[in-house]
């Protein structure tokens, strides 16, 4: 189906927010919260920034070096935490490879 | 149902709040599942909540803090007025998952579901082979796997197998 579990994590795919799930701001906290068939998330704000950056357009490095950016810090020092929440995202079936349909079937 | 897994920053969510709301929308159903605690003595849609009621109880829901809706019942699909429903309980933000055997849901009713804003449908299996599926809804209840591809590929998004314990 294309979700991306965790061995399909790598830095050269363009992850996005798989269609099942949706993010929106809580109206009673006004945090951001991730909803998908088996419950809801809450997401931080780093963890809502990078769910933001998962539009299947941007490579998980452009991801990486995007937060980078934003902290003024070297990309090699946060790359191992976006990949591990990524990981986590994949696993739980929440992020999709575009082009992949069917290819894992 | 897990409404309350939390990753971290969860604790700020307090005071807690309900996330989930189970909408049992009616105790009509074809099938007789002899597991089932639906009652059976009830009249056939006597005492239901009309469609302006549980508009108002999803928004009440949503104002306490529920953002997760399951549409159960019964068979909710023997509401007409499902999709308004559905799209009721869009606008108030909360995400949607029908539960249902999938009898009665066709393909021009789950496009309608879907274009109503529905997130998510689980269907209900009985069994692997059809004639147990059958023996146990006490009707032909098995639904055709060439059928659920079809809504794979033009219903709503997900598809969960909820299977009988």
């Amino acid at each position: 189906m294309g979700a991306a579990r965790g061995r399909l994590i790598g830095p050269g795919i363009r992850p996005r927010l798989a269609a099942k799930a949706r993010v929106q701001t809580d109206r009673v906290s006004g945090q951001v919260v991730l909803l998908d068939p088996e419950g809801v998330l809450v997401l931080n704000s780093t963890g809502a920034a990078i769910v933001g950056l998962c539009d299947g357009r941007r490579t998980i490095e452009e991801m990486v070096a995007e937060r980078a950016e934003r902290y003024d810090a070297p990309p090699a020092s946060l790359s191992g935490d976006v990949a591990a929440y990524l990981a986590r995202l994949g696993d739980r079936g929440l992020l999709e490879i575009p082009g992949t349909e069917g290819a894992a079937r | 149902m897990s409404v309350a897994s939390v990753a971290p920053g969860a604790g700020s969510m307090r005071p807690l709040r309900p996330f989930g709301l189970l909408a049992e929308l009616t105790y009509r159903c074809p099938l007789h599942c002899p597991y089932c605690s639906n009652p059976e003595a009830i009249p056939l849609g006597d005492g239901e909540l009309t469609t302006a009621e549980w508009v108002r109880v999803l928004g009440e829901a949503a104002d306490l803090g529920v953002l997760h809706v399951l549409l159960s019942g019964g068979e909710p699909l023997a509401r007409r007025d499902l999709s308004e429903l559905v799209a009721a309980a869009r606008r108030e933000g909360l995400y949607t998952n029908l539960i249902t055997s999938a009898i009665g849901l066709t393909r021009a009713r789950a496009l309608a579901l879907k274009a109503a804003g529905l997130d998510s449908v689980q269907i209900s299996l009985h069994a692997d082979q059809g004639a147990s599926a059958d023996a146990i809804a006490g009707l032909p209840a098995h639904v055709n796997p060439s059928t659920i591809n079809a809504w794979r590929s033009h219903g709503p998004h997900h598809h969960d197998l909820e299977l009988p314990g």
